[in-house]
């Protein structure tokens, strides 16, 4: 049997939290022209300091700024770079919709992005606190281009900005960044230059590079997916139940993986002993001391209680686990 | 040359001022209207979407799909024993679907798409309609299966309630039933049984019956593409153009040519999409060519979508594409 003595199990979430409903109506208001951009920072102030209370009393060890300043997450960039538009809606899946970015010019980093709010959010907080970006390969895929060539030359272009910002947040003290790069299981023929264009964004850096990918067939793109520069993969497993784990095992897995193990777009609560299962799941298919936990995708989809008790149950299931690879039984666990 | 578009087409509009489904959606599950206000609200959306395509010039018009979730829903919605399960990404989009999860006998419970008022009562005196469903491969292929036990079973499965709902179909007067099959291409092997399922769901019946085929590479599939006893094929001819190239003579069909991008809001060039015309009179020689776009245009916003339908009739109409009547 293997040692599992060795899996700390560090605990995280992928990023976004769901927005405060007097967020909401603020961003409504801030929309319709009622409310000032001040006023409805000091809300988006106000509700990020909520989502980092909410995670320490839950007792995750990285933390998210929860994106109250986001809507998409391709669209925010976008809104913040030179040479884009932002379209009408188009439907993600089921009654979601996005406003897709148009590409009308050559893309430019006017200031930082996320910088201040990252640094706002460390300042909450003793623990770390991710930077969180969208990879360039994404936000290509997620737009519309009327400027480049070809989608390389927008992909490249996207990567020299987007690393800008990573190198940004890196000097404001981030020890994680993360880079999502949730479309890039999309098309194999182009994994290489989502890769490349990786390497351009992670360069230089010395906080640890995660990234977020997920409803999408890894069969077609593994183990290519091991040569994407960053340190860890966060996946979603749960969703699933699993069945795409096995693509892993062989050759073997040489990353970080954060294992998904908390069904995002399900409203019903996971029990302990379900995610304990696939936490125990996730160490026979992964090295134990890579493994890190968390749920599947970003969490804005859900109500805040039920944010809380899904991460309050991860966080459960995860203790529990740790205790039992310890050494310590069951029962002691439990009443203890 | 006439025209048509692929199928879906989108649900909300770009101004603000107009009705919108999306909201209407929400507010009926949070209880806010009732069902009446947001079946109005539905009624509008397709009175708006079918006065898009005649307002564009369409000749062969679609329900815009605008009750769908996803190409496989309106089974979960009609069927007994089928249920939404859980997302995964759809082809090659930034777009999801809930996978169906077969949990028994497979039982046509209502109409899959016979309802919409397309069909009945808004159904125009100056355009044809078309229906459109998802293939029974590319059903099977996408489905979780916990009661047939394999593709071949659960296909003639759902080619039995396409059958049915086809006889209601042509009961409505429709003209064009469309079988998506983006799954197929991926999947070569189940070229037979596609061709093997077709009679059966025609059933004797005159409605002119084709499939779809877009999205992925058509040339797993090029030299079968004459095997299908149907009336007419729906080809993606954009998103991998050296497609083209692989085609075989296809004779016996109407060719409903994909050549407008309906995922890209670039209009096309007219001498591009006239000279590819020529290339698949001379090389594909179909019946008849029938413009329409790549995929469903609900991949754009509305305006943009509008822009490309308007193009789509402007390019049919243009003297250098040429004409072929039946
Ligand atoms: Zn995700």
């Amino acid at each position: 049997m293997k040692n599992n003595t060795h899996a700390p199990l560090l605990t995280t979430t992928v990023g976004s939290f769901p927005k405060p409903a007097y967020l909401l109506k603020a961003r409504q208001q801030y929309a319709s022209g009622t409310i000032d951009y001040t006023a409805l920072h000091e809300l988006e102030k106000k509700a990020t300091a909520e989502v980092i209370a909410l995670q320490e009393e839950i007792g995750l060890d990285i933390l998210v700024h929860g994106e109250m300043e986001r809507g998409d997450m391709a669209t925010y960039f976008a809104e913040h770079l030179e040479g884009f538009e932002i379209s009408s809606p188009v439907r993600s899946y089921g009654n979601r919709y996005y406003r897709k970015p148009i590409v009308k010019g050559k893309i430019t980093r006017p200031k930082p992005i996320t910088v201040a709010l990252f640094s706002y959010t460390q300042s909450l907080t003793e623990k770390p606190v991710k930077g969180m970006l969208t990879g360039p390969y994404t936000m290509c895929d997620w737009s519309f281009n009327k400027y480049y060539r070809n989608r390389r030359d927008l992909v490249m272009a996207l990567a020299e900005v987007i690393g800008a910002e990573a190198r940004d947040l890196q000097d404001a003290g981030a020890r994680y960044i993360q880079i999502d790069e949730p479309a890039i299981s999309t098309r194999p023929a182009e994994l290489d230059l989502a890769i490349e264009a990786m390497a351009v964004v992670t360069a230089g850096l010395t906080a640890k590079t995660i990234s977020h990918i997920c409803y999408g067939d890894f069969a077609p793109i593994y183990p290519r997916l091991l040569d994407l520069p960053v340190d860890q993969f966060d996946l979603e497993f749960a969703n699933s139940d699993f069945s795409n784990i096995d693509v892993f095992s062989s050759p073997p897995f040489t990353k970080e993986i954060a294992v998904g193990v908390i069904d995002i777009h399900s409203h019903n609560l996971e029990t302990k002993e379900q995610v304990k299962q696939r936490i125990y799941r996730a160490l026979k298919a992964f090295p134990p001391d890579k493994v890190y936990i968390d749920p599947d995708c970003g969490l804005k989809t859900r109500t805040w209680e039920e944010t809380r008790d899904k991460l309050t149950v991860m966080m459960a299931a995860v203790r529990e686990v740790r205790r039992e690879l310890r050494g310590v039984t069951h029962e002691a666990s439990v009443s203890g | 040359m006439i025209t048509t578009i692929c199928g879906n087409y989108p649900k909300i509009d770009h101004l603000k001022s107009r009705v919108n489904l999306r909201t209407a959606i929400n507010r009926l599950e949070s209880g806010k209207i009732d069902h009446e206000e947001y079946e109005s609200i539905l009624r509008q959306t397709f009175e708006r979407t079918i006065n898009d395509q005649l307002e564009a010039g369409i000749d062969i018009i679609t329900d815009g799909q605008i009750t769908w979730q996803d190409l496989f829903s309106p089974y979960c919605e009609a069927l007994d024993n089928l249920a939404a399960g859980g997302l995964r990404r759809y082809f090659d989009n930034n777009v999801y679907y809930r996978r169906p999860q077969v949990t028994g006998e497979i039982r046509r419970i209502h109409p899959i798409v016979a309802e919409s008022p397309v069909y009945s009562e808004m159904k125009p005196a100056t355009a044809m309609t078309k229906a459109v469903l998802c293939g029974p491969v590319t059903f099977a292929l996408h489905a979780d299966d916990f009661h047939y036990g394999s593709i071949d079973s659960l296909a003639t499965a759902v080619a039995e309630v396409i059958r049915e709902e086809i006889v209601e179909l042509q009961q409505l007067g429709v003209s064009y039933v469309q079988l998506d099959e983006p799954g197929l291409p991926e999947r070569p092997e189940y070229v037979d049984l596609l061709a093997r399922l077709v009679p059966g769901m025609l059933n004797g019946t005159d409605i002119r019956l084709g499939l779809a085929f877009y999205f992925s590479s058509l040339k797993t599939i090029a030299s079968r593409l004459g095997e299908f006893p149907v009336d007419f094929l729906a080809l993606d001819l954009v998103s991998h153009p050296d497609d083209m190239e692989s085609l075989p003579t296809l004779d016996k069909y109407e060719l409903h040519a994909g050549l407008i991008d309906a995922r890209n809001i670039m209009l096309e060039d007219t001498d591009d999409v006239a000279s590819r015309l020529t290339l698949l009179r001379q090389q594909v020689m179909p019946k008849r060519i029938v413009l329409t776009t790549s995929c469903g245009l609900e991949f754009l916003p509305r305006d943009y979508a509008l822009d490309k339908m308007r193009h789509l009739v402007q390019l049919a109409a243009e003297p250098q594409v040429g004409t072929d009547e039946e």
